[in-house]
């Protein structure tokens, strides 16, 4: 997708939202691999900025510009030795955090790094030691980061005494009134709630964020305090990073603290049943191994096919058979924007979910029928082809638009150790376009590990579509509670963006610029699809080219569409340089962050517990954004003549 | 063996405006050493470039050409403030904290151990008498106070080079005596101190070594005793001594064919000299002030 920092961002759109399973991380292994490349594009940029900077500031382009490249290596190389330093913290603080979310438990999703559910106990065990050896590390490192520490506890001081807190009255005022106003239907209560306090928590704090993280260096160059810090041997990295830490810090606190009256204003607006409903955190189980017949299908197709099959299997696990043929896509019934295929009703055409997982991970439920059971839910596409509702006839309150499917569990690790047929339970159920079906499997069915679940669809004539992600297993509830702060966790990663996004600009920029700046980055960034789309020109979905086209176009009140007439030689150049400015700002976006993912808010609100894989993606990314945000801040500090 | 903690090699400072022209010769090719165990005072009017040099030396501003040395290592070497303090023009400390979290603020950034700092935090509170202050935010301070503080903090890592500008500013008598007094104490202790002043009692009082600049230029270098002493005069100065006693001296005065010429407190002659370089390098622009050549006594 892009070719600059916007590459860390790189869409897994195979994942639907709530479909994020441990294996993104190895995605991120690739994504990781092309931010190098991204990178090293940015070193070369950094070489002709600083050829630049060297020609005309210093006027000297040959004898400065040697110096200049190797501040700008040293600077990069420093940074990366500093913040490696701080790798081990992140080690420590965060492998406690995947064990208590569970993250730990679904480690042998993890093939292409050698792991699989048999050696994935050794492989914990490996990271409990990596996780002791990073906290010996935090020891013998800690004295060694007492620069960054004081600079960090500065800033931390300089937040609280300053008062600017207080401006968090402001975010009670807001939760007085709120419960008159939000919807309180039994689907809606959560959601909006959720919705309200992330809004809240966002638009009280991210202002606040981006205005203490701007002002202050700059505050401080001009009142030629940093005159006194720079002539102690603190290098100019530790400077940058050190400030940066303590507004985090400052914010980690705020944030917790609003977290903290947010849970219980939520906690307040749930009456008991509510509460009893939604104060949970569902783990679904998604499908994750292709089911044995398909393995068969693909080594027969050939080494390349086969190979994608070991390399991704969970891409696998959804697979469509019709008239006997496998493929991973079914038939489309032109919903373009959407990314579920069809399967059709009486049509000999079937989907198949394969789930090998630890059983015990499942949450049990008593039946009085079939006595101890597990919870399997789907929530699918209903196309119709037909008017009317062909389940009608059963009962006069029904739903409309639904369709009859037979879902049949069938236990494929007995199978493929005994040879025999599979013991299987299946069920004729009512399923409705996009409502949640749920359906009780007895629990015996995933002793071996392995089941395969088939959908077929027998109402004539209609199409049911369904993703990967659309049908799972529900693993024991999570605690709504610890759900809710991993929500404020991507919260806290938008604000450690910003305030490294902040503290480097403000390295350069005067202090109400940096405010600008910052608040422009992040501005952009909750909307970057939109900012793409304008920049993308002809390729976007914004008509109308770019700043002059558009320009051009309202002057002569011609429409988004009409071609304009190139006859003119003032137009034809005009549209050149509107093109030009178009590549400029497609440029421009990739070094724009885009935070619309990583917001998580939906999991939450929706009762569903947030992946700690999606969290990992979530921290990878950013902490992939802030290094060269870093460099590049650290660039302008080093290179500052901050007594001018 | 004297060695040298600073060494200048034709330092040129050219400021420049947004586009890169040339706005303000700040400095123009200055050479000069600083040897170890030496008060070494930079003197000049106001804009003669002392203040420039002193930032040049700490890296806080960028050489045009030329290059200088601080305790063996390139001005720009981060690794060169370990063993220096540094106290600018006037105290820029942070407000709010108060003087002990200043302190030790500071001795963190020297990465200086717990227990290390807080001795010597208690040592130099003690030694800069802001003892019944400690606690107090700098917000409160008094200008005397303020620059007591930063004198502590110039001092917190025990340097072995150190950076004085204007640091009698702000000060009341007694101060400024103390202040004299310490450096004095540094110097006593082998430290190298460099001082940029114009207040010219204070240099004469404690300097070895003085540079005059103006205009960016050096007009005078050299030992303070050399210059203010007028070759050609002697002057004699005692105390205890009687009457007859005085009469004798006189005497023996008169059979060398001398002729007493002042008796009493000496005069401020730094300021003689100063008043006159700067005279005539208006009169002279680039050319190196000559002590030989016949100057006007400037009557002040």
């Amino acid at each position: 997708m892009s070719p600059l920092l916007g590459i860390v961002f790189e869409d897994l759109a195979q994942y639907k939202i709530f479909a994020a399973p441990l294996s993104v991380i190895e995605d991120l292994f690739d994504v990781a691999g092309i931010t190098l490349l991204a990178l090293l594009v940015f070193t070369g940029l950094g070489v002709v900025v600083g050829f630049v900077y060297s020609s005309f500031v210093r006027r000297n382009p040959i004898k400065a510009f040697i110096p200049t490249l190797r501040t700008f290596f040293a600077g990069i190389a420093e940074i990366l030795v500093l913040l490696l330093r701080l790798l081990p913290f992140v080690v420590v603080l965060f492998v406690p955090l995947m064990a208590a979310s569970g993250t730990l438990g679904r480690f042998g999703e993890l093939n292409k790094l050698g792991i699989n559910d048999r050696n994935a106990s050794q492989a914990t065990m490996m990271l409990w030691i990596l996780w002791g050896v990073a906290f010996l590390a935090c020891v013998w490192v800690w004295p060694s980061l007492r620069r960054v520490r004081a600079i960090a506890k500065l800033s931390f001081i300089e937040a609280i005494r300053g008062r600017i807190l207080y401006v968090f009255v402001l975010f009670f005022i807001p939760f007085l009134f709120a419960g008159w106003y939000l919807d309180k239907t039994p689907e809606a209560v959560l959601l909006n709630l959720c919705g309200f306090v992330n809004t809240a928590i966002t638009y009280i704090l991210m202002p606040l964020v981006i205005f203490m993280a701007s002002m202050s260096l700059p505050n401080e160059i001009q009142a030629r305090i940093v005159q006194t810090v720079v002539t102690k041997p603190v290098r100019r990295s530790e400077i940058v990073l050190g400030r940066s830490l303590g507004y985090i810090a400052v914010f980690t606190l705020v944030l917790a603290g609003m977290g903290a009256v947010s849970l219980l204003y939520i906690y307040g607006q749930l009456d008991e049943t509510q509460r009893k409903a939604l104060w949970v955190a569902r783990r679904p189980i998604f499908s994750n191994r292709p089911v044995p017949e398909v393995i068969a299908d693909y080594e027969k197709q050939g080494p390349g096919a086969a190979l994608a099959l070991r390399q991704h299997p969970e891409l696998f696990s959804l697979m469509f058979q019709q008239n006997g043929k496998w493929n991973v896509v079914a038939t489309n019934v032109g919903k373009e924007w959407s990314y579920r295929y069809h399967i059709g009703g009486r049509a000999n055409h079937s989907a198949h979910y394969g789930f090998q997982f630890d059983p015990k991970l499942l949450a049990h439920r008593h039946d009085d029928r079939l006595g101890d059971v597990c919870v399997l839910q789907m929530e699918f596409d209903v196309f119709k082809m037909t008017k009317g509702d062909p389940t009608r006839d059963e009962g006069k309150d029904v739903e409309k638009s639904g369709v009859r499917c037979i879902v049949e569990v069938r236990d494929r690790g007995q199978e493929s150790a005994s040879g025999q047929k599979a013991p299987s339970y299946s069920q004729l159920l009512r399923v409705n376009h996009q409502r949640v079906t749920e359906m009780l499997v007895p629990a015996n069915i995933f002793d071996n590990k392995f089941v395969e679940v088939v959908v077929k669809c027998v109402t004539e004539s209609q199409f049911v579509g369904m993703a990967r992600g659309d049908l799972y297993l529900l693993a024991q509830d999570g605690d709504f509670a610890s759900n809710f702060f991993k929500g404020l966790i991507s919260i806290w990663l938008k604000v450690v963006l910003v305030v490294c996004i902040a503290v480097s600009a403000s390295t350069a920029l005067k202090g109400f610029v940096t405010v600008l700046f910052a608040s422009a980055v992040y501005i952009l960034g909750l909307f970057w699809a939109f900012m793409w789309n304008v920049a993308a020109g002809s390729l976007g979905t914004v008509k109308g080219g770019g700043p002059i086209e558009s320009f051009i176009r309202l002057m002569t009140q011609a429409n988004q569409v009409s071609p304009l007439d190139e006859t003119n030689w003032l137009i034809w150049a005009l549209l050149r340089v509107d093109q030009g400015m178009l590549a400029l700002m497609r440029f421009t976006t990739f070094l724009v962050p885009d935070l619309s993912k990583l917001d998580v808010v939906q999991y939450v609100a929706h009762g569903v517990d947030v992946p700690g894989a999606l969290i990992l993606r979530n921290v990878i990314i950013v902490g992939m954004y802030v290094i060269p945000v870093m460099v590049v801040g650290y660039f302008f500090l080093r290179n500052r003549e901050l007594a001018a | 063996m004297p060695e040298n903690v600073i060494e200048i090699h034709n330092l040129t400072k050219v400021y420049r405006d947004f586009w890169g022209r040339s706005k303000v010769r700040a400095l123009k090719s200055l050479s000069l050493n600083v040897e170890r165990g030496e008060i070494f005072g930079l003197l000049g009017p106001n804009g003669s470039g002392k203040t420039t040099t002193i930032k040049l030396l700490l890296g806080l501003l960028f050489p045009t050409s030329g290059e200088a040395f601080v305790l063996g290592k390139p001005a720009s070497d981060v690794a060169k403030n370990e063993r220096l303090g540094y106290l600018p023009e006037e105290s820029y400390l942070y407000k709010f904290l108060n003087a002990e979290e200043t302190l030790d603020f500071y001795g963190r950034l020297f990465n200086i151990p717990p227990a290390v700092r807080k001795r010597r935090i208690n040592e130099l509170i003690e030694l800069v008498k802001i003892g019944h202050a400690r606690k107090r935010i700098l917000k409160e301070y008094s200008k005397g106070m303020t620059r007591r503080i930063g004198l502590a903090q110039s001092l917190i890592n025990d340097p072995e080079l150190i950076l004085l500008d204007e640091p009698t500013s702000g000060l009341d008598p007694i101060g400024t005596r103390e202040m004299k007094n310490l450096i004095l104490d540094l110097r006593s202790q082998g430290k190298t101190v460099i001082l940029c002043s114009h207040l010219l009692a204070d240099v004469q009082d404690v300097c070895d070594r003085i540079a005059i600049l103006h205009q960016g230029e050096l007009k005078v270098l050299g030992s303070v005793k050399e210059l203010i002493s007028i070759q050609e005069q002697t002057q004699f100065t005692a105390t205890g001594l009687s009457e007859s006693a005085k009469n004798e001296i006189r005497s023996v005065v008169a059979k060398h064919g001398g002729e007493l010429i002042a008796e009493g407190n000496p005069s401020t002659t730094l300021e003689d000299l100063f008043l006159r370089v700067v005279r005539e390098s208006e009169a002279h622009p680039g050319r190196r002030y000559l002590p030989e050549r016949p100057a006007a006594r400037v009557e002040t």
